[in-house]
Order: structure tokens, then sequence, then C-alpha cells
């Protein structure tokens, strides 16, 4: 099972499609959203998607820890406030604690950062810092009229299937 | 298991000029390439892919090395291949190129003869240069019985050394070259048949015996 991450970027709309080609090729989709992702795409969208509850909040099911041992979680789109929040291990809203609790059991994360190109260079410290503590993989954006973009679906399907049989022994 | 292997795969059709504009190629798409590159990819290998004349877009994850002719393309493959574990050839090259280009564009008030000479079997040099890499060849015939396939595989074998042949008839409806599905024979000393599926499930069942046999 992959948890996808949504948060707040405009690319939030592109995880509709995202999710839908995640389980064309068998995988089990569930799917958490940052209150600023509600914002930009409602939850049914992506409860349609994957099949299944979306989960906004934690809980009383402990959501942050049930779904830290899935086989990969996948941020994306994910923001400049969400790879910075990992960065530093701050958990402050139901993906944050997520993502410190997966990282805490060596659960493979990808982030797919989509920002504006200005924040991203103010973050760079930040990205820097997880790759080198390698606790997350990066997709880069597609670079397409001069702006970077969300990268093909195909790329962050075949990456995160990748990134599953890469961590099994 | 096919993770952290280093794994080639040529595809495509080559093209040959004729002259600055005009030149010979063929229909492959390069879409059985793209569906083995995916697959090799998703169970965790280290890839690189020469890639000819495609109709499919390329993942830019991928690392690719683009090339046009067939002799390009067997300078790319043999500078490489000392360092790979695997190659699987896909791509269609060229059996003949021309023995003399000609650099401006020729003139068509007059008929033409086109002189050709045979070109190199890339797959015959492989295992000349890396006896050790698990080489896998694709043999596509035209309307032959299925007896006759095998031996056209088995003798790839022979010639070339080839560890595995995945061999077809483009003849047959929905195998011609450039088309979604296939219907193959994994030939080496036994004979495996794969009845018409997609590029994608053909490519999950050629891994899935390349690592029994590695």
């Amino acid at each position: 099972m992959i948890i996808l991450c949504v948060t707040g970027s405009i690319a939030a709309t592109e995880s509709i499609k995202l999710a839908r080609e995640l389980r064309r090729n068998d995988v089990e989709v569930k799917c958490f959203m940052s209150e600023a992702a509600c914002e930009i795409i409602h939850p049914n969208a992506m409860e349609f998607a994957t099949g299944q509850e979306v989960v906004t909040k934690l809980t009383g099911k402990i959501e942050h820890v049930k779904y830290s041992q899935a086989d990969l979680i996948l941020v994306a789109p994910a923001t400049a406030n969400t790879i910075s929040k990992f960065a530093h291990k701050i958990a402050d809203d139901a993906i944050s604690t997520l993502l410190i609790t997966a990282y805490g059991h060596d659960t493979p994360i990808i982030f797919v950062p989509s920002m504006h190109d200005s924040m991203y260079k103010a973050i760079k410290e930040n990205i820097d810092k997880i790759k080198d503590e390698k606790s997350a993989i990066f997709i880069k954006p597609r670079m397409d009229e001069g702006k970077a973009k969300f990268p093909s679906k195909e790329d962050i399907v075949l990456e995160s299937l990748r990134a599953i049989n890469l961590n099994k022994d | 298991m096919l993770k952290g292997k280093k794994i080639l795969i040529s595809l495509g059709g080559t093209y040959e000029p004729i002259d600055s504009v005009r030149g010979i190629t063929n229909k492959s798409s390069g879409k059985m390439g793209l569906e083995l590159a995916k697959e090799a990819y998703i169970r965790g290998a280290d890839l690189t892919l020469v890639v000819a004349k495609v109709s499919v877009e390329i993942p830019s994850v991928f690392d690719v090395i683009h090339v046009e002719t067939g002799s390009e393309m067997n300078d790319v493959i043999l500078d490489l291949i000392s360092d790979f574990d695997i190659f699987i050839s896909t791509a269609a090259v060229s059996d003949f190129e021309f023995k003399q280009i000609d650099d401006k564009k020729i003139d068509s008030n007059s008929s033409l003869f086109l002189n050709l000479k045979p070109t190199t079997k890339i797959i015959r040099q492989v295992k000349k240069i890396n006896p050790d890499i698990f080489l896998v060849g694709f043999k596509a015939e035209f309307n032959i019985s299925k007896e006759d396939i095998i031996s056209c595989a088995r003798k790839q074998i022979e010639v070339a050394g080839t560890d595995l042949v995945i061999a077809n008839d483009i003849s047959k409806n929905e195998c011609h070259f450039g088309s979604d599905n296939n219907e193959v024979l994994i030939v080496d000393d036994e004979v495996i048949s794969v009845p018409l599926a997609s590029k994608k499930e053909i490519a999950k069942k050629i891994f899935d015996v390349i690592s029994q046999k590695l």
C-alpha cells in the first residue's frame, strides 16, 4: 500500500489522476490531505480516486501510526512547508506526524516538490539536509516553458514502484 | 533478483541516410524495449538505454544515449558493454547501409540506384567483448511455422552466443511492428510460449525468466 500525502500546492489537482495511475498498476492507495490541500481540491475527489476514506486529521484511530509502515509514503505535491518541517522533524499536523513516524520505521519516503522557484531556492538547505541523511528521495520537477512543473505521472509511478522494490530484502 | 544489476537495453529503429534529407528506416516503435526498461527500473536495476528512432515518449527518469544509424548504435553498445551484467537487444538495426552517402540532396529528375552493403551484426560482437554478460536477443520473422521460428532463434543462440531469444511472427494479427500487444516464444534449451498479451505483461514474463536464469 502507498500512502499518498497531498499538500497545499495547485499541483494537488494532479494528485487525483496520480492516484488512479497508481491503482492502474495494482497498488492500493490511501490518501492523507493537509488543510491547505483541502482548500484546493475537496477530499471527496481523493476518496473517489483511491476508493478509500481520506485522512485529514488524526483521531483516536492513531492514523499516523497505523499507516507508518506502508510500502511507501509518497508526498505529491510536497510544499516548501511540508519538506521544511520534515527536515527538522516537526510534527504539527496529520501528514508531518505520519512522516516522522514513518521515518522512525525506515519506511521509504518520496517527495515531489511543487512550489515557485524562489521558494525552492529558499528551502534548499532543508532539501540538502534530507538528501544528506538519506531519509527521503526527491523527484525533480519537469522543466518546461522555463518553469519547474509537476513531473509526469509515469515518472512518479516508476520511481514509487522502484523505491518499494529497492526497500525489499 | 535484478536489484542493482547493470542492464543495457537498445530500442527503436535505426536510420541510414541516403543523402542530407532522405534515408531508410524500419517500422520499429520502441514499445517492447520501453516496457522492458520500465519493468527493469521498477525491479531496481541500474539501467541505461540506447535509443534510435522511436514513436514512444521515453520517461525522463531514464539514462538515455540517443543514436541515429546502425553504426552509431554499434559503437555505443560495444563501447559500454564490458560494464554491464545484462544486454537486451530489442532495437531493429538496419541490415544494410550505404556504401556512399551523398552530402547534398540527390536530384530527383533521373532514376536512382542505391548501392547497399550488409552491416556488422551488433549482437554477434557482444560476447566476444564481454563473455560473462547475459545476452537477450529478439528475432522477428514473417509468416513462418512455430518450428521454423524456434530454429531461427536457436541459430542466433549458436552464432551469437545469446542466452535467451524472444522470437515472434510479425505477420500475425496484433503482433506487427509497432503494435501494443505481442505473442512470443522465449527460447533457450526450452521453449516457453507466451500467448497474446500486452507488451507490459510480456516484459514482466521475460524478466521472470531472466531472474531464474541468472
